[in-house]
């Protein structure tokens, strides 16, 4: 923790103890925070991409928030009905190993990926003029400048050139 | 003559700015995200013992 941090608020302190602790140790606390996140609290990317209607009632919705949240706001959910632990248990599995390292790479290399298609634009449409207009056209060509009769090019060597293109 | 020109660089700049970020916002939503979401239900899927056929199913008759 920072000097600047001393005498400060408690929450104020958590809040650069863990942006310090993010700082060290990148991809680790995203993947901790991420496990929490699934697990227990809310998710708001899928909220807002599968419950368009009825956003607590739908079970679709469920998959949106945080797993424990989704069962606790639950109005289906029975007051005597046990929570799924096994289910949240899931949900935070997922996110610590699969998302925090997924979301850590992704976005960290997202920056980058613009920069690198801008720089290859050029021979991709170099590529592209070739493939789409150079191709097609060659193809016949070369084709008919050998001695096969046209009814044979066009029953089978057609498709194959179509196919090719 | 010269403040025209830094306009000039400023506002190219600006528009390069923008291209990058709405290409990075393409490339979030058109590449990441469909590909995210396969990731998030077979993962899913698994981890709770089900098997690939059942999750394509169970996705198709839930989220279609």
């Amino acid at each position: 923790m920072t000097d600047t941090t001393r005498g400060q608020n408690p929450l104020l302190k958590l809040v650069y103890w863990y942006v310090n602790t993010l700082d060290k140790y990148p991809l680790t606390v995203k993947m901790i925070t991420s496990g929490v996140m699934y697990g227990a609290f809310v998710v708001v990317h899928f909220f807002f991409f599968f419950a368009p209607v009825g956003p607590l009632t739908t079970p679709n919705s469920q998959i949106g928030l945080g797993d424990l949240l989704a069962q606790v706001v639950d109005p289906l959910r029975k007051k005597e009905q046990p929570l799924d632990w096994q289910r949240t248990g899931i949900f935070a599995l997922y996110g610590t190993i699969i998302a925090g390292p997924l979301y850590h790479y992704w976005y960290g290399n997202l920056n980058q990926l613009p920069v690198f298609m801008m720089k290859t634009r050029r021979l991709n449409q170099h590529v592209l003029f070739i493939l789409l207009s150079v191709c097609p056209l060659n193809l016949p060509l070369s084709r008919s400048s050998t001695s096969a009769s046209s009814e044979r090019l066009n029953d089978w060597e057609s498709p194959s050139l179509l196919t090719r293109w | 003559m010269v403040v025209l020109t830094t306009t000039t660089k400023k506002k190219k700049l600006h528009k390069k700015q923008r291209t990058h970020v709405l290409s990075k916002v393409l490339l979030d939503q058109l590449v990441f995200s469909p590909l995210y979401l396969v990731v998030f239900f077979y993962g899913t899927g698994l981890m709770r013992g089900q098997k690939f056929d059942d999750i394509t199913e169970h996705t198709k008759e839930v989220h279609t």
